[in-house]
């Protein structure tokens, strides 16, 4: 191996990556932020009058709704982009932000249940926009499985970009879901006039999308530094073939 | 050696200038080719260019990515860098003009011989087709033939249809696979006549792993290893070619025009070889079937409910499952490549697939009306309804159109096809519900116009998003 790669070109080799000080910086501002959200999620804002305690699973359930939201939005771009311009990078990007924006829904769903159970007393109801989040859900989980079972990656990259432009027409649909049916999700209170919340909730909230989307940037480069890592690995691997097949 | 052949002028050379002496552009000038496929770089930076009227054989050992040459320099294949040429034309910009043999020939199995090259002179907007297509038949020795379908062909015959359809326009630049694959003694014997009757003075390059081949075609030979050529030959004197001159470049046929004569050729296919309406036709029964069993506690309760329901989660299931071969079918039998080579605009191939698989969905959502009012005794036969089915069908097939052309080089296509276009097609299946619901008065106070305008947007968003977005997804 090392053998290997001594024949290839310096210029061949991965740039090394080191973990400077934009690395640190970012993950300082997750701590701080992340600890932060926390400490005002259970501390700092009040309890609600009628849901009491359980109400605090807002603080992660409306985030990552979010950044799930812009998590698509970004599948989207980094489709149109790979598309227009042929750079891998739009498309590292597009796939990452679906995985992230695929365990954020999760993680909605999963709080939406909880608080459902508590609230509602049942775990799951067909409502609007429940069942459209679900609907999304299935859709970008059927993004990642394309990308799994296309095994040429340049056929891969331009099936995935299509399908990651289509797939976000699901996102408006679950954002309006509330005004367009009859609907027993919560209406948004924080864009809609009139349906205003204590200053600490609003203040908390707003610090936990903060978090959140602090946590989806760090996410997105650790995925797509991974990915880079991946792809300079099989490129390696296939000047050493090249090579080897030369030496015979 | 014929005394026509010898004049025949040579390839060009890497680093050659063109068809020097001449002042022609070559017909064929490709420049630094290099593609990667399946993670592997398959060509490695190819360079030739062949004066008007030349022949080249590629030969190389399996896997030495002639085939990949041939299908980059036909535009099935982006490259990553380098470009292809004809005639001095803008890179890719001049597919009108060239003749493809792929790999397996492009003829359907259930169109004639003759329907197979009509269809191509149809495809191609040629004139006076029918003396071309008598002629084709002729000299490929298939005349006795014509009126047989191919799926009953040798495969020698499969061969000599596809050189015919390929080059049924007169093509002045011809690529070809291999194109001595399956042919018996006399079929290698007669290639040369072939090629020399079906494309004159055309600029031929092929491969083979025969290079007796190459000797009978007159084709100077350059070899081919691991995605790079060896060094090519020195380039003979060129000889001033009979057929120098530029030939003009064949026009694009219109979108309409080309969708017309796909969804002709789909709908005949299907007429005789009966493999997608009749299957989805009998599934969407077998599902009204397993629905109503699966609800029969509240049928007589419900009945207008579980119509409803019935009706729409069995075609939106059907229309999915008549995606799966879609394209499919195309993609498997080489066909497809053919199309896409073509000049017609790729959307045209999505909008005929659609139309065909609206129409054959449509034709099983009336059937189901029928058959679920009898199941069930509710009057589903309405206008409403009927209306209702046709822009669903119109809708649903949009979506599955699109996603069947993304999952067909995809693994477990059929597995995942479904996981694809079922949750684009929730909008549709949720109006066409609200839609017979309000039909059979189970919502009392139903205001049919919002289902309908969710109906036409959810179709009309799809059916654009196919119409922009194929193009990308057709070409790898």
């Amino acid at each position: 191996m090392r053998e290997a790669l001594a024949h290839i070109p310096h210029r061949e080799l991965p740039s090394g990556r080191r973990f400077g000080l934009g690395s640190a910086a970012m993950y300082a501002l997750l701590l701080l932020s992340m600890g932060l959200a926390i400490f005002m999620t259970f501390v700092y804002a009040p309890a609600e009058r009628v849901q009491a305690e359980v109400y605090r699973l807002l603080f992660v359930h409306v985030p990552s709704a979010w950044l799930a939201f812009l998590a698509f939005g970004v599948v989207a771009l980094g489709s149109v982009m790979y598309l227009a311009r042929g750079r891998q990078r739009w498309d590292r990007l597009a796939h990452a932000s679906a995985e992230i924006g695929v365990m954020f829904t999760t993680l909605t769903l999963v709080t939406g249940a909880i608080w459902g159970r508590n609230v509602w007393g049942v775990w799951w109801q067909w409502d609007p926009r429940l069942t459209t989040t679900l609907i999304m859900w299935f859709m970008y989980t059927g993004y990642l499985s394309l990308r799994a079972y296309v095994d040429d990656p340049s056929i891969r990259r331009r099936a995935a970009s299509v399908l990651g432009i289509a797939a976000v027409v699901t996102v408006p649909i679950v954002w309006f879901s509330v005004e367009w049916w009859r609907s027993l999700h919560p209406r948004p209170s924080i864009t809609s006039p009139g349906g205003g919340m204590p200053g600490e909730m609003l203040v908390t909230l707003l610090l936990s999308v903060g978090a959140f989307t602090v946590f989806y940037l760090v996410l997105l480069r650790q995925r797509m530094t991974l990915e880079l890592a991946a792809s300079e690995v099989s490129r390696l691997r296939e000047i050493m073939q090249d090579q080897r097949e030369d030496d015979r | 050696m014929t005394p026509g052949a010898a004049q025949r002028p040579a390839a060009d050379s890497q680093d050659t200038p063109p068809a020097p002496g001449t002042g022609t552009p070559p017909a064929i000038d490709i420049t630094g080719l290099r593609v990667r496929l399946g993670g592997r770089e398959v060509l490695r930076g190819v360079s030739l260019a062949l004066a008007p009227g030349a022949r080249v054989a590629v030969v190389g050992p399996n896997g030495a990515g002639k085939t990949t040459l041939l299908r980059a320099a036909a535009g099935l294949v982006r490259p990553r860098a380098g470009a292809v040429r004809f005639h001095g034309g803008a890179a890719g910009a001049a597919a009108a003009s060239f003749g493809f043999l792929g790999h397996r020939p492009h003829v359907y199995p259930y169109l004639t011989a003759r329907e197979n090259l009509a269809f191509a002179a149809r495809l191609y907007g040629l004139a006076d087709a029918q003396q071309r297509i008598d002629a084709s038949l002729h000299t490929v020795g298939l005349a006795a033939d014509a009126e047989r379908l191919p799926r009953e062909y040798s495969r020698g015959m499969l061969q000599r249809l596809g050189l015919a359809a390929a080059l049924l326009p007169e093509p002045a630049v011809v690529l070809l696979d291999e194109p001595d694959a399956s042919l018996d003694r006399a079929g290698l014997r007669g290639l040369p006549a072939m090629l020399d009757a079906l494309a004159p003075g055309a600029a031929v390059l092929f491969s083979t792993h025969d290079e007796h081949v190459a000797r009978s075609l007159n084709a100077r030979v350059v070899h081919m290893r691991r995605g790079r050529l060896d060094a090519p030959p020195a380039a003979a004197p060129a000889v001033e070619p009979a057929a120098a001159a530029n030939p003009p470049a064949r026009p694009r046929r219109g979108f309409a025009a080309a969708a017309a004569v796909l969804i002709a050729k789909d709908l005949r296919v299907e007429w005789r070889a009966r493999e997608q309406a009749p299957t989805m036709l009998v599934f969407a029964l077998l599902a009204a079937l397993v629905f109503d069993m699966a609800f029969i506690a509240v049928l007589h309760t419900e009945a207008a409910a579980v119509a409803a329901g019935v009706l729409w989660a069995s075609l939106v299931l059907a229309a999915t499952l008549g995606g799966v071969r879609l394209f499919a079918s195309e993609h498997d039998r080489g066909t497809l490549d053919g199309l896409l080579v073509a000049p017609i605009d790729p959307s045209s191939i999505y909008a005929a697939k659609l139309a065909v698989l609206t129409l054959e969905t449509a034709f099983v959502g009336l059937v189901q009306l029928g058959f679920v009012s009898l199941l069930l005794n509710v009057p589903l036969l309405q206008g409403v309804t009927v209306g209702a089915v046709l822009l669903a069908s119109a809708g649903m097939s949009a979506v599955v159109a699109l996603q069947s052309a993304l999952v067909v080089n995809a693994r477990a296509r059929e597995v995942l096809l479904p996981l694809l276009a079922l949750p684009l097609s929730f909008p549709i299946l949720l109006a066409g519900v609200g839609l017979t619901l309000g039909a059979l008065q189970v919502t009392p106070d139903a205001a049919q116009g919002p289902w309908f305008g969710l109906l036409a947007a959810a179709g009309g968003v799809s059916l654009s998003l196919g119409v922009v977005l194929y193009p990308f997804a057709a070409r790898t």
